[in-house]
């Protein structure tokens, strides 16, 4: 025998009332998980570039006491040296090399909202080095300066007007040059270790710039590597990058760039790469496909974002420290490493929690106006009710059948909002993929079912708010004769 | 059916100047038949009704229904009471707003099924409902249409009591008439208690209990 009271009669004779808070019920739900999908993107997109990336390279810039070397000495003879304006053999110290690492520089992620701070801009941090007077390989400088490692300059006891000079032991030019050729000699031992390494492709030191990604909110920068256009078919391979369209770099200043940088960025093949700050320096040859976002160029003289290490690694030798420990480097925080621990670390703290506390955020705020608004129309739905109710324990229903059937008028209104906030999430979601994301060349899902069990577990708590108003009206139930009374 | 023994039920218990409703008094009603109780505004006789469906708790008294003591009853075998063996007709029709007529029936129905909705049809036919009418919402229909639609409500789990409060107050002469027509006939083998103070529609009752000040005068 049915005896329960249906919660159908009233949805089907209340269309309007239900439909009204069914659609708010929806909206909010598509709200909460179109917030969701819209951030997402940013994490995603930058997965590719620091967690799947780094597994395939690693960038460093060492200071001199990384290889055991007192750089005190290097700047007790700088300071007294004719040329002290330049290092001697043109290397740049890492502790005044442009910090990739820091929010100014290219692997740094831009400030929340998005917008690029010009003021710590790579340009304006001296990172194109055309305009420096340093040349990390001893050739010549772009200024035209002398180079004092040349043999014309470190040999000179007696210049050309025949004035004595210090001897060798006492002429600070000839310190600098020793020092230099002391740290060369480290370097060039320590890139030996590393070319040796198991699970180490190559290692070289080359200029680099950055590549650029643009986020729905946020800008991601990254390295990539300008090589001798001999080297880029191995760099490739080690990156499976393939060559999709145009052609690999052959002559100097030239990039090929991955597909997703090259939507994401609005390029075409035949455009320069960041004219805005390298000129037209780099031109783009050719489009790369491949899983992190491999880009690679040829150098153009000096413009470049700096000089670095780069190690062409695998997944187990991706983590720096552990390659200097085994070497035997004492690192410092003068010493710029772009590893694997590096981008975790950033992805982890400057992408993943910040967007995902903004999405935390933003569902509580708009789950708290959710179950305030419902709250609100609920009580007042109770009120109109209340002789109903009152009716209905009259006639023998208990007041256990007359919240069951609350409760599930409740349930069947939330089905159907969240039925259709999912039908709307799911439609809007592709819509907007399909116009606006995949044109970012941002890299999202079709759907998170992850988020749609969030906002489920968010709707099944606003239900559980929503039991205190219901179960203070079910005590203000009374029988028709208290009411007639 | 109902035996009634030193009932006596007092509102505003807390209160100094305590109310007596009912003077404690004994009562016997039978199984069938259609009993009046009849007095001014204030007499108890709604109260009795109500205590006799099990509405309101005496304060003192016994109430045997069928051999069963309902002052001490459960609240819920007192539920179940109402819902099986008595049916209701209070002054106002109380019908739910937003449900048609045939669906203001079904709601006090304990099965839903297609024979108790020919049940339901049946009920409303016989009471005068025609069958464009039972879509219809209370707002659609006259006073006396709501509550020939509280009557068929009253009736449609064949109770074995049909407790009827003031049943005709809001209705013209004519439909007076009818309900206590179809109240008459319901109570040829069923109890049927009309409270009333308008001794006129109880022309056909079997018995016209009077009261007075919470008491009985006349039985």
């Amino acid at each position: 025998m049915k005896s329960s009271l249906s919660a159908w009669k009233y949805i089907r004779n209340n269309k309007k009332s239900v439909g009204v808070l069914v659609m708010a019920i929806s909206l909010a739900f598509a709200a909460i998980y179109l917030i969701y999908f819209l951030l997402m993107p940013t994490v995603e997109s930058f997965v590719p570039i620091l967690l799947e990336m780094p597994k395939h390279e690693t960038y460093i810039q060492l200071s001199d006491g990384a290889y055991g070397l007192d750089s005190g000495t290097y700047n007790a003879i700088d300071a007294i040296t004719p040329s002290s304006a330049t290092n001697a053999t043109g290397e740049t110290k890492a502790s005044d090399a442009p910090n990739p690492n820091d929010t100014t520089t290219p692997t740094g992620v831009n400030s929340a909202n998005g917008t690029t701070n010009e003021t710590n801009a790579p340009t304006s941090t001296g990172v194109i080095n055309e305009i420096n007077e340093t040349n990390p390989t001893g050739e010549t400088k772009a200024s035209g300066a002398p180079n004092p490692t040349d043999a014309n300059n470190t040999s000179g006891v007696t210049d050309s007007e025949g004035i004595d000079k210090p001897s060798a032991e006492n002429d600070p030019t000839a310190q600098m040059a020793s020092y230099n050729q002391a740290r060369e000699e480290a370097k060039n031992k320590f890139l030996e270790f590393l070319k040796n390494h198991e699970g180490i492709d190559d290692a070289y030191e080359k200029q680099v710039i950055y590549g650029r990604y643009q986020g729905v909110v946020g800008q991601m920068n990254y390295n990539f590597p300008l090589l001798d256009k001999e080297q880029i078919p191995a760099y490739l391979d080690h990156n499976d990058a393939k060559l999709i369209e145009g052609r690999l770099p052959e002559e100097d200043g030239e990039v090929a760039l991955d597909k997703k940088i090259m939507v994401n960025q609005k390029l075409k093949i035949g455009d320069y790469y960041l004219e805005e700050i390298f000129g037209k320096n780099f031109k783009i040859v050719g489009i790369l496909k491949s899983d992190h976002m491999t880009c690679v160029g040829t150098p153009h003289g000096y413009a470049n974002t700096g000089w670095y290490i780069v190690i062409l690694c695998d997944e187990k030798t991706s983590y720096f420290q552990t390659l200097a420990d085994e070497y035997g480097l004492t690192l410092s925080d003068a010493d710029y490493i772009d590893d694997m621990a590096k981008n975790q670390k950033v992805y982890g703290e400057e992408v993943r929690d910040i967007i995902l506390s903004v999405v935390k955020i933003i569902s509580m705020i708009v789950g708290l106006f959710l179950a305030f608004a419902v709250t609100i129309a609920y009580i007042s739905k109770l009120r109109n009710r209340i002789n109903e109710y009152c009716l209905y324990a009259s006639i023998g229903y208990s007041r256990k059948s007359i919240y069951g059937m609350m409760l599930r008028e409740m349930l069947i209104s939330f089905g159907f909002g969240g039925i259709m906030g999912l039908i709307f999430s799911i439609a809007i979601s592709l819509l907007l993929k399909f116009t606006l994301l995949d044109s970012m060349g941002l890299m999202s899902r079709e759907i998170y079912p992850e988020e749609f069990l969030k906002i489920g577990s968010l709707f099944i708590l606003i239900i559980g708010v929503l039991q205190l108003p219901v179960l203070l009206y079910l005590r203000k139930i009374r029988t028709i004769d208290e009411i007639e009374d | 059916m109902f035996k009634v023994k030193d009932i006596t039920m007092i509102y505003d218990m807390e209160s100094d100047e305590k109310s007596f409703a009912l003077k404690g008094f004994d009562l016997e009603l039978p199984d069938k038949g259609l009993i009046g109780i009849i007095g001014p505004s204030g007499s108890g006789k709604s109260t009795l009704m109500y205590c006799l469906s099990t509405l309101k708790k005496p304060v003192e008294g016994s109430i045997l229904y069928n051999d069963r003591e309902l002052t001490e009853i459960s609240s819920k075998e007192r539920e179940v009471l109402r819902r099986q063996e008595f049916g209701f007709i209070f002054q106002k029709h109380y019908l739910i707003p937003y449900m048609g007529a045939m669906d203001n029936v079904m709601v006090a129905s304990m099965n839903q099924g297609f024979e108790a909705r020919e049940k339901a049809r049946t009920f409303l036919k016989n009471l005068g409902i025609k069958d464009k009418e039972f879509r219809k919402k209370p707002s659609k229909l006259s006073g006396g249409q709501c509550q020939r639609v509280a009557i068929a409500r009253a009736m449609i789990n064949d109770p074995k009591v049909v407790f009827a409060d003031e049943p005709t107050a809001s209705l013209d002469h004519e439909n007076a008439y009818n309900v206590m027509n179809i109240l008459k006939e319901y109570s040829k083998d069923r109890l049927v208690l009309v409270v009333t103070h308008d001794r006129s529609i109880l022309d056909g009752a079997d018995r016209i209990i009077e009261m007075w000040d919470g008491e009985i005068t006349e039985a």
